[in-house]
């Protein structure tokens, strides 16, 4: 794998990006995280994980990774589904099979250059069948200096880490 | 990657709840078992019971909790007050998120209901089937209308209360109904003799999935649509031919519809015939001989690449299987998911089937879309493997190698600790499958059951298998580390030496 440099004279504030060319990169700017969702031991079915990007207003942006392939469940993450079943997104390509208690899911997010640093976040919302619902288990604010800071969830999640995909 | 610390007080934090929690885990729940309930136990008995230990508020794997079992059981009013006022919450979501409500409503407790209303209890809630208080309450065979009387007097609004397919009351009534008379009630409340769910399915359809002629004719005889659903290609037949949870229509039921001029030979828009329905429900060969006989094709598809052969295949028994495979053109047919009727009744049904697809002729090294073989289907299913060393011996002695990795590289090892059982462990270990290697992600079957287990004792057998402990995931982490964030592990207490 190949290390790139590019430069972004037009953006101020990421004069420098280093970024890391794999299959996931959608485009030649965008920056690309390996982010691991690791779940608590719990008693019970299977959660299910919506990943959002949120913006510096807290609204939701799009969705980025949907963790449950049965959208059956899909109105259980009720935030989400508001937003997310009230816009046109497709989120066919984004969605992955739920993953058992204890067990992690490594998955790929892309951002680009003007999300990060500019006060977005990352939201993990989960929900369990006949179980409490959260509306934030977890959240990573996108900010270069402490992404890779491992950050603990407060449900069906233990913490999430995030490191740049290289 | 260096591994990460930092929860070391939120683990001292566990290991010290640790000690509590052992205590109330040695013992079951008894208060998590429905026969403990069904002796309809005193206060003091429970009284006596939470003083040892155990939880009124605990619910099990399947959300069932201490109030809902006695709800089960029928116990007296006096117990379900004694649940609530110690502190289950009235509406408190349970087995597919339904409440208190739901249980009561179905059992036709109006005792309950009226007591649980006055603490608090919401009406305007759904369970995870779309279904109301009230519809649950039918659909589980209540026909007292002092029980839809007093969702009335607590504000229900049948004609707008609708579940997951638009299906009202009246559609989820009918289906179950002994005679009109509950039915003659909702029309008296206003409910429309022509109502239809989402897909412009009506009374008539799914009246003929329930199989009661009575009912049928008296339909008929007030002027409701029989004829067949133009936009889903339905009609009454096919209807019929799903049949209810473990049962099946009988043939005087297909007569009667086909007298009224429903064709038999029928095929929805989806693709599907009576027989794809019959095949999972039925084992009644004279049934399914009937529709063959009527021109329904044996080897139709459906939408989802689903034969009659492989609905069939998880559950039904040897004559059906015979009975379809013999009129089965290709018994390697694979649906959408890359299901073959081998993969099925291997993960599902009993080793006299599987011997039964080898012999003729169906193919043991078949692929699913992901790339799984037989033994992903062997080793994933719900609960234990079902006749596990018949069905290894069966297809052992087809040739079936049990070493071969699957799509996502995962080995018979990252399958079967999954199932937290060292029992099954000691047979995987019979196949000699490299138990180092890692799946797609990373992870080793030590890497998995360090995060999953509850039981040292599998990650020393794996260990005295040869799995090597120094082994790290693609975030640096080994066994140890895993096993150090382990909720379960923690909550026992465990030392964890051994994996050093």
């Amino acid at each position: 794998m190949k290390r790139l440099t590019y430069k972004f004279a037009s953006i101020g504030a990421l004069a420098l990006i280093f970024l890391i060319s794999s299959s996931f990169v959608k485009t030649p700017s965008s920056v690309s995280f390996k982010c691991m969702i690791q779940m608590i031991n719990y008693t019970g079915e299977k959660a299910y994980v919506v990943v959002s990007l949120i913006d510096p207003d807290g609204n939701y942006v799009k969705t980025l990774y949907v963790q449950g392939d049965d959208d059956e469940w899909f109105p259980d993450l009720k935030n989400w589904w508001k937003f997310s079943d009230g816009s046109n997104e497709n989120i066919d390509g984004i969605t992955g099979a739920t993953i058992g208690n204890g067990e992690r899911n490594i998955i790929s997010l892309a951002f680009e250059p003007s999300e990060i640093d500019s006060g977005h976040t990352i939201r993990f919302e989960s929900a369990v069948e006949n179980q409490e619902y959260y509306t934030v288990d977890a959240e990573i604010a996108l900010n270069s200096a402490t992404i890779k800071n491992k950050v603990d969830g407060k449900g069906y999640i233990r913490y999430i880490r995030m490191v740049p995909n290289k | 990657m260096t591994p990460n610390y930092k929860r070391s007080i939120i683990m001292i934090l566990f290991f010290m709840t640790g000690l509590i929690w052992v205590s109330a885990q040695k013992v079951e729940n008894p208060f998590l078992d429905r026969d403990y309930w069904a002796s309809k136990p005193s206060i003091a008995d429970i009284e006596a019971n939470i003083s040892k230990g155990h939880s009124i508020f605990e619910a099990n794997g399947g959300g069932f909790d201490a109030t809902t079992y006695a709800l089960f059981a029928e116990n007296p009013i006096s117990t379900i007050k004694y649940l609530i006022e110690k502190g289950n919450d009235v509406n408190k979501r349970t087995h597919d998120s339904r409440t208190y409500i739901f249980w009561a409503a179905s059992r036709g407790n109006l005792e309950a209901m009226e007591y649980l209303v006055q603490k608090g209890a919401k009406l305007d809630l759904k369970d995870s089937h779309g279904y109301s208080v009230s519809s649950f309450a039918v659909a589980g065979g209540q026909q007292d209308p002092a029980i839809f009387d007093f969702f009335i007097a607590n504000g229900a609004d049948f004609k707008n209360e609708k579940d997951h397919h638009g299906a009202d009351i009246l559609l989820v009534a009918i289906s179950r109904a002994k005679d009109f008379k509950l039915i003659d009630y909702f029309l008296g409340k206003g409910l429309d003799i022509n109502t239809t769910d989402n897909d412009g399915n009506g009374l008539f359809h799914y009246a003929a999935q329930g199989g009661n002629i009575a009912i049928l004719k008296e339909l008929k005889k007030r002027g409701v649509s029989t004829s067949k659903n133009a936009t889903t290609g339905e009609n009454a037949i096919l209807f019929a031919s799903r049949g209810g949870r473990g049962r099946s229509n009988g043939l005087q039921v297909f007569e009667y519809l086909e007298g009224l001029g429903l064709n038999a030979n029928v095929t929805s828009k989806s693709g599907i015939t009576p027989l794809h329905n019959l095949s999972r429900s039925s084992n009644d060969l004279a049934i399914l001989q009937y529709f063959i006989d009527k021109g329904v094709n044996p080897n139709a598809v459906d939408e989802e690449g689903n034969t009659s052969l492989l609905n069939a295949a998880s559950n039904n028994k040897l004559e059906v299987i015979k009975y379809l495979s013999e009129k089965t053109k290709n018994i390697d047919h694979t649906n959408k998911d890359g299901h073959s009727a081998l993969a099925l009744a291997v993960q599902n049904n009993s080793g006299e089937i599987v011997a039964y697809l080898i012999s003729r002729g169906a193919d043991i090294s078949i692929l699913d879309k992901k790339g799984n073989n037989l033994a992903y289907y062997l080793l994933k299913t719900r609960g234990k493997p079902k006749n596990f060393d018949e069905k290894v011996n069966i297809l052992s002695k087809a040739g079936f190698d049990f070493k071969k990795a699957q799509g996502d590289k995962s080995t018979v090892w990252h399958l079967a600790v999954d199932k937290n059982d060292i029992a099954l462990l000691k047979k995987i270990n019979a196949f000699g499958a490299d138990i180092n290697l890692k799946d797609d992600q990373g992870n080793t079957a030590l890497h998995y059951a360090a995060m999953k287990t509850n039981n040292t004792e599998v990650l020393k057998y794996l260990i005295a298998s040869g799995a090597d402990v120094k082994s790290t995931t693609e975030f640096g982490e080994t066994a140890l580390d895993l096993a150090k964030e382990n909720e379960l592990l923690a909550r026992n207490n465990v030392n964890l030496e051994f994996l050093n």
